[in-house]
C-alpha cells in the first residue's frame, strides 16, 4: 500500500527518516529539474536541491496540505535559489562565485542560432529543445513561465514568492510564453 | 487541431513529469537521508550537552535553537568543550570573574 504524499509528511513530522526518505524519491527529479532550469548548472542546482529537502525535513512540521506538498517544496526551493543568487551577487564584485549563470546570457544564445527549433505545429519539439529555449528566456521571465506555467502556481503566489508585483510577474508570463514560442517555431 | 498556444502549455505542464522521469537517482536520496540522519545526531548532541549543563542552558531552548542548522554547530562547538566541568556554579563564578575584571579595568582609570 502507498501512502500519498501528506500521510508521507506527517510520518515524517514524527521523525520517520523513511518516510521522509519515500518523499526525497518521489519528489525529486521535480525538485532538481526545476533548480536546473533556473540555475543552469548542475552541479549547483542539485547542492541547492540538498539543502532544500534538509530545510523541509526541518520544517515538515509546518506543512499543511492537503495534496499540496510539492508546490511547498518548490517554494522552499525556490527560496534557496533567491538566497545563493544573493550570495553570489554579493561576492561577484571580487570575482568570487564564477559566472552569474542564472543571469540573463540569452540574447546571445537565442540570436546565435545554437539551437535547433523544431517547429511546433509538427509536434518534434522534445525535451531538449524545450529546455534549451527555456534557458534562453531572461532569468525573471524563466521564473515566471517555471513558477505558473510548468508548476501551475497562481500568478499571485509566484508574485508573492518573486517579491515582485503581480502585474510584473503577469508580463513575464506573456512575455517569456511569446518568446518561448518563437523560439520554438524557429523564430528569434 | 490544438493551436500553438495549447501545444506550448501542455509541453510546459509536462515537463514535471519528464524530470521526475530523466533526473531521478536513488543516490541523490541516500545523500539527503544521510545529511538527514547526521543534523539529528548533532541536535541529539546538542541537547545532550545542553542537559550536562545542569540545567542553565535549558535542554528544549537549546533543542528549539538547534532547528537552525548553524546554530547547531555552534552550539556543540562551544558547549562541548564545557561539558562535565560546566555546572551552575562554575558559571556564575565565571560570571562574577568577569565583573570583578571589569570593576577592576574601571575603577583605576576613573580614580
Amino acid at each position: 500500500l502507498s501512502l500519498g504524499d501528506d500521510e508521507l509528511a506527517a510520518l515524517a513530522a514524527a521523525n520517520d527518516g523513511a518516510a521522509f526518505g519515500n518523499l526525497v524519491g518521489r519528489h525529486q527529479g521535480v525538485v532538481r529539474g526545476f533548480l536546473r532550469r533556473l540555475t543552469k548548472d548542475e552541479m549547483v542546482a542539485d547542492d541547492l536541491a540538498q539543502e532544500s529537502f534538509l530545510r523541509a525535513y526541518q520544517k515538515i512540521a509546518l506543512y499543511r496540505g492537503p495534496d499540496r506538498l510539492r508546490s511547498w517544496l518548490l517554494s522552499i526551493a525556490y527560496r534557496e535559489f533567491l538566497a545563493y543568487r544573493r550570495k553570489q551577487k554579493r561576492w561577484s564584485f571580487l570575482g568570487i562565485g564564477g559566472r552569474d549563470a542564472y543571469e540573463v546570457d540569452s540574447e546571445e544564445d537565442a540570436e546565435s542560432g545554437g539551437m535547433e527549433s523544431p517547429r511546433l505545429e509538427d509536434k518534434v519539439v522534445d525535451t531538449m529543445a524545450l529546455n534549451r529555449a527555456m534557458d534562453s528566456l531572461v532569468s525573471a521571465e524563466r521564473e515566471a513561465i517555471l513558477l505558473c506555467e510548468v508548476h501551475g502556481f497562481s500568478h499571485s503566489e509566484a508574485a508573492k514568492l518573486m517579491g515582485a508585483p503581480l502585474g510584473t510577474v503577469k508580463s513575464h508570463v506573456s512575455r517569456g510564453r511569446k518568446r518561448l514560442q518563437s523560439l520554438l517555431a524557429g523564430g528569434q | 487541431m490544438m493551436n500553438n498556444e495549447d501545444q506550448l502549455s501542455a509541453l510546459l505542464r509536462e515537463m514535471p513529469e519528464q524530470w521526475g522521469r530523466d533526473i531521478t537517482d536513488d543516490g541523490f536520496t541516500a545523500g539527503v537521508v544521510s545529511q538527514v540522519v547526521r543534523r539529528r545526531r548533532q541536535r541529539s548532541a546538542a541537547v545532550a550537552v545542553a542537559g550536562s549543563i545542569g540545567g542553565t542552558v535549558a535542554s528544549s531552548q537549546l533543542a528549539g535553537l538547534a532547528n537552525s542548522e548553524p546554530l547547531v554547530q555552534v552550539a556543540v562547538a562551544v558547549l562541548e568543550p564545557l561539558q562535565g566541568i560546566a555546572t551552575p556554579q562554575f558559571l556564575m563564578a565565571l560570571v562574577m570573574a568577569a565583573v570583578a575584571g571589569c570593576v577592576a579595568w574601571v575603577l583605576p582609570n576613573r580614580v
